[in-house]
């Protein structure tokens, strides 16, 4: 049985380069970078040119990189350190669509006593910029909203957003995890202060993320211990990861232009075939400003875990915001900060793309998905 | 060496025959498999002088297995299928290349054909049996293969055009739904049953299963039956799931009330008041869970009857009636007759709850309790304090207060 992997914003696959690039240091080159003799050196230099092919897919600056152990690593950070550095504020503005590694964390900040401002979305998923101008205040230490959601592929409007940030002295942070790789983001064109990177979302490995923290920013390490990342983040480098995140960065670099012309056309073709042979289906989300590679689709009184476990069969790994494939009761926050209505949101699949998807993959899909659909829908007791 | 589509897609078919206890039709096989009719009529004619599988004529005609999966051994498919193993072709046919009495690499091959032989006497229908459940497992999260055999091919699915009792449960908001259809004969037996479902695979599954218990059951002995019984025909369910199988159980009663002329309220006796206003869960639902599954936490509340699964906001009350329930409970472990209300695991963990909850916090620095064994109502606890007949006595009162009233705590 084929398998066509249309899950890429839960992770992707590992580059074939990125691997090749990372084995070496995983048997000769073990030395810890930090060291002096030359057997050491060469690891950090290597260390060094990862962070430079990281900065360069932001258009960043290599001291401004910091290598975390993950995105969600990167979001506690970023949180910590604008509350730490700014004791006066106590209020933190973000989205009700954010990843749980913001959400959850900010949940923790609120028992410890700041006021967090949760905007809300329309049922497109955006958020109104009017709303957002008057949830800033003299109090506020930071706004974390994230650059795309991982559900929708929602792009934000982080330029304007961090804009409107910086003229009241905001601090600006943006969770790019899903963002990152997919579209071309530029730190010198967006007055963004902090930006979290995770690796496995743009074929790195798992194990290995980025804080990218604005030159002259004020910091307080979340880590504490040794001098590494120049006292940013104690902990030995994690060297094959970082290696390969660096490689992975400079593939996404190249890759850019094809996300948007290869990536989204396939992506296009899928969700206009999907639409097409399945009567009774809508797009979630934003289709004016979402990244190349995800569609959100709902299918009307069906449920997204029959629906999953059925395209699994033929070897389809998509994704659901469905309750029950997340073994809560309720549909994602996401769909229901959109609003969507109860006998769609239930039954929502994300399909999301890379550069390896290929056309024979979107062929197959456009085969195998619409009979899932009305089997299912057949056993359905709601026909409308 | 290339094996052909008859002994791959014969294998599958056979799978199929393995799996299935009851008549296979060639036209499911084909339709499912993706493989063409004829085709597969074909390889059944091959496969026939086996004699491990016998034909059912008429109109439910097919195939069902007449031996064991363990007697069947895929090297004597393999020969029939394919005539042979054709590792090379001059093992089966010599004389088709004239240095076969001198070749020096022949008894090489002749060993490698013998190793795949061996392989495959070693294998029966029975392993492609066991490497499908695995393969399921891995691919089908946590559910049982009868939960992934009635998802998969339902029984009974669809609406019953000459039903005279329909129950109907959940709604559209709840994320599952289920319509089920009865035929009641005057007699007030059950002859058949059909069902639409809203919902996850368990859902689904367990309306599947439902249909098959309750067709040829007296209404009255149907109304016994509980969602444990549903859970135990599909082999369990994840605990997330269960209130899949409290669904079925509801339907049913809603069916049967239906055929009664009684109003479709569930429960109509003991309606309750509104307790989980996301799902729309009474307390009478919520006390019959916890009495028919020996519910001990909030948690497990939600997860059988989803109350308290949204906004979180009717926990404390599910607490409460929780709590009413064990104290009811305690009444009747009393009585001389009645059985121990856990098990022993359900035991071990309610006290490891009570242990995480109520005791670490109010443990000093240098202090712990841990649990030793759990044996019917004998807890025994290692306790590392100055204090330790204290802690005991308080653990002990913290259990009889919160699981059992009986139960005595040692300390090793």
């Amino acid at each position: 049985m084929q398998t066509v992997y249309l899950d890429n914003n839960a992770t992707s696959a590992i580059a074939p380069e990125v691997r090749e690039a990372m084995l070496p240091y995983f048997s000769e080159y073990y030395g810890n970078p930090s060291s002096m003799y030359s057997f050491g050196g060469v690891v950090g230099k290597k260390v060094a040119e990862a962070r430079e092919q990281v900065a360069a897919l932001f258009h960043a600056e290599p001291s401004e990189i910091l290598f975390t152990s993950c995105g969600s690593e990167s979001d506690n950070t970023a949180i910590w350190s604008a509350v730490m550095t700014q004791p006066e504020k106590r209020h933190i503005v973000t989205s009700c669509v954010e990843h749980p590694a913001i959400l959850n964390v900010l949940e923790y900040w609120e028992q410890q006593g700041l006021r967090v401002t949760r905007l809300p979305v329309d049922e497109r998923g955006r958020i109104d910029l009017e709303t957002y101008a008057s949830s800033l205040t003299p109090d506020t230490a930071l706004v974390s909203v994230m650059f795309a959601n991982n559900e929708t592929g929602n792009l934000f409007p982080i330029a304007r957003m961090a804009e409107m940030a910086k003229e009241k002295g905001i601090l600006f942070h943006t969770d790019a995890v899903q963002a990152a790789g997919k579209i071309d983001i530029d730190v010198t064109r967006l007055p963004i202060d902090m930006l979290s990177v995770s690796g496995h979302k743009l074929h790195a490995p798992k194990g290995i993320g980025v804080l990218y923290i604005r030159k002259g920013l004020i910091f307080r390490p979340f880590l504490r211990g040794g001098h590494q990342e120049r006292g940013r983040r104690a902990g030995t480098e994690n060297v094959p990861y970082i290696v390969g995140l660096g490689v992975a960065a400079q593939l996404a670099a190249e890759g850019i232009g094809k996300e948007e012309t290869q990536v989204a056309a396939l992506r296009d073709r899928l969700e206009a075939g999907l639409l097409q042979r399945i009567p009774q289906s809508r797009v979630n989300g934003d289709p004016d400003h979402r990244l190349p590679n995800t569609t959100n689709i709902s299918f009307k009184n069906v449920e997204g875990e029959a629906i999953l476990l059925m395209l699994d069969r033929c070897g389809i790994c998509a994704s659901s915001g469905s309750a029950c494939t997340s073994g809560s009761l309720e549909p994602s926050h996401v769909l229901r900060a959109m609003q969507v209505p109860f006998n769609y949101a239930h039954g929502s699949v994300r399909l999301s793309l890379s550069r390896y998807t290929t056309e024979a993959d979107i062929d197959y899909v456009l085969k195998e998905f619409p009979p899932v659909i009305a089997t299912l829908r057949k056993l359905s007791p709601f026909k409308d | 060496m290339h094996f052909s589509t008859k002994i791959r897609y014969g294998l599958r078919f056979l799978l199929r025959l393995a799996l299935q206890k009851s008549v296979v039709k060639l036209s499911d096989v084909a339709a499912e498999e993706g493989i063409s009719q004829g085709y597969l009529e074909q390889i059944v004619r091959l496969l026939q002088p086996l004699k491990i599988f016998r034909s059912a004529r008429g109109v439910g005609g097919g195939y069902v297995l007449a031996q064991s999966p363990e007697a069947i051994s895929l090297e004597s498919i393999f020969l029939q299928l394919d005539g042979g193993l054709s590792v090379v072709s001059c093992l089966d046919n010599p004389e088709e290349c004239k240095r076969s009495h001198i070749c020096s690499t022949r008894p090489f091959w002749m060993d490698f054909e013998q190793h795949i032989r061996c392989y495959l006497r070693g294998k029966s229908l029975q392993s492609l049996i066991e490497t499908d459940r695995r393969f399921q497992e891995e691919h089908m999260w946590d559910y049982t293969q009868a939960v992934h055999d009635h998802f998969l091919h339902p029984h009974n699915a669809g609406p019953l055009q000459d039903a005279n009792a329909v129950g109907e449960v959940g709604s559209l908001a709840c994320g599952d739904a289920l319509r089920l259809y009865l035929k009641i004969s005057d007699a007030g037996i059950i002859e058949k049953a059909g069902f639409e479902t809203f919902g996850c695979a368990s859902a689904i599954a367990s309306s599947s299963v439902l249909t098959d218990m309750v067709i040829g059951m007296p209404v009255d002995e149907a109304l016994k039956l509980t969602n444990k019984d549903i859970v135990d025909h599909l082999g369990g369910l994840p605990r997330e799931k269960m209130h899949c199988s409290v669904m079925g159980q509801e339907a049913l009663e809603a069916a049967i009330r239906n055929w009664r002329g009684e109003p479709p309220v569930p429960h109509a006796q003991e309606i309750g008041r509104l307790v989980c206003k996301c799902f729309g869960v009474t307390d009478a639902q919520i006390r019959r869970t916890i009495r028919e599954n020996s519910l001990t936490t909030v948690d497990e509340v939600t997860d059988y009857t989803k109350a308290g699964g949204a906004c979180g906001e009717c926990r404390d009350t599910i607490a409460e009636i929780l709590a009413a329930e064990l104290g009811r409970k305690h009444d009747e472990a009393a009585k001389p007759s009645a059985k121990p209300a856990l098990t022993n695991v359900q035991r071990m963990q309610a006290v490891f709850k009570v242990l995480a909850g109520d005791i670490q916090p109010i443990l000093q620095a240098g202090e712990s309790v841990d649990l030793v064994d759990v044996d019917g109502l004998r807890v025994v606890l290692a306790v590392q304090s100055a204090k330790q007949d204290e802690l005991r006595s308080k653990a002990q009162a913290l259990f009889r207060e919160k699981i059992e009233d009986g139960i005595v705590v040692e300390v090793k």
